[in-house]
């Protein structure tokens, strides 16, 4: 397991992902939109409002799934002491933030002429805020220290705990009264949506898959220069 | 053209999240791109720094190409 540790060849596996995430993000982009805005119709109760699912319900599932990755990678970095995990949690944190940023302002701008106000203190708003302000605690407590790596084993304690956030923004639509509507894609008896509402709903979720993907590429080997200039710094070497 | 950006008179709602979406997307991409390039480019100057402090005669070229290849 530790093979993969090693930076260099880490780097060489990132940068050979980096060109097909970014070509894939470009293409799923542009069909997603197509789809999304132009050949999809207006829903029968919300008007063409119903697009904006197209961004905020991608945002709203990687925002939950890059918590998930962090959330692993925090088990295996207390567990393994993997050096890797430590890095994709750290490349990730920023990025799941801005996802979770993102699914709560479309949802605000969404519920304006829906719901007829920006925002309600219901289960499932205020337990992605909630969500919100763990990965800003995940990204404070993890550069809160002067010694370079101290401040990761509070921060991947803090990430395992708002595990526990999870499953209540899931459910939270089942378990108390919201305005939020019920899940619509992963139920028991199958999607409840349209089929053609759904093309480009997966079109943006595959989207925004690859772009974290991109986005995950570069930022490792962003840490891992910096981890090669923390290093430089502490033993005065520079290692290849 | 108008009748599909009014969005049935929700286009402002509609363009304020596409528009959001886009801002903030592409700042993160630039963002991290440009964090990345200035790390690199520190993480190749104290290499390079490196090499010149323990090699005083890198003035010779046979030393010149051994600090390429070490980059």
């Amino acid at each position: 397991m530790h093979r993969f540790a090693n930076p260099t060849r880490f780097l060489r596996i990132s940068n050979a992902v980096l060109p097909f995430a970014a070509i894939g993000t470009v293409i799923l982009v542009l069909l997603g939109l197509y789809y999304g805005l132009w050949n999809s119709p207006a829903d029968y109760q919300q008007g063409d409002t119903v697009r904006i699912m197209y961004i905020h319900v991608p945002s709203a599932y990687m925002a939950v799934m890059v918590y998930g990755i962090i959330a692993t990678c925090s088990a295996s970095l207390l567990i393994w002491k993997h050096p890797l995990a430590e890095l994709i949690a750290r490349a990730s944190a920023p990025v799941g933030l801005a996802f979770t940023f993102l699914c709560l302002a479309t949802g605000s701008i969404w519920g304006k002429p829906m719901w007829g106000t920006w925002w309600v203190w219901d289960a499932r708003l205020t337990s992605v805020l909630i969500m919100f302000f763990l990965y800003a605690g995940y990204m404070a407590l993890s550069n809160a220290f002067d010694e370079p790596g101290r401040g990761n084993k509070p921060a991947a304690i803090l990430a395992l705990v708002g595990v526990v956030n999870l499953p209540i923004i899931k459910f939270s639509v089942d378990w108390w009264n919201t305005l939020h509507q019920p899940a619509s894609i992963i139920r028991l008896d199958g999607p409840s949506i349209a089929a053609e509402m759904l093309t480009p709903l997966f079109l943006m979720m595959g989207a925004f898959t690859t772009f974290y993907l991109t986005l995950l590429a570069l930022r490792l080997r962003s840490e891992i220069a910096a981890a090669r200039l923390r290093n430089a710094m502490m033993t005065g070497q520079v290692e290849a | 053209m108008g009748e599909f950006l009014a969005m049935g008179g929700h286009g402002a709602y509609i363009w304020a999240c596409y528009g959001l979406a886009a801002l903030v997307m592409i700042w993160l991409l630039v963002a991290s791109i440009r964090t990345m390039r200035n790390r690199e480019t520190m993480v190749a100057a104290l290499r390079q720094n490196k090499s010149n402090h323990s090699a005083p005669e890198a003035a010779n070229p046979t030393n010149k190409t051994q600090t390429v290849e070490q980059n």
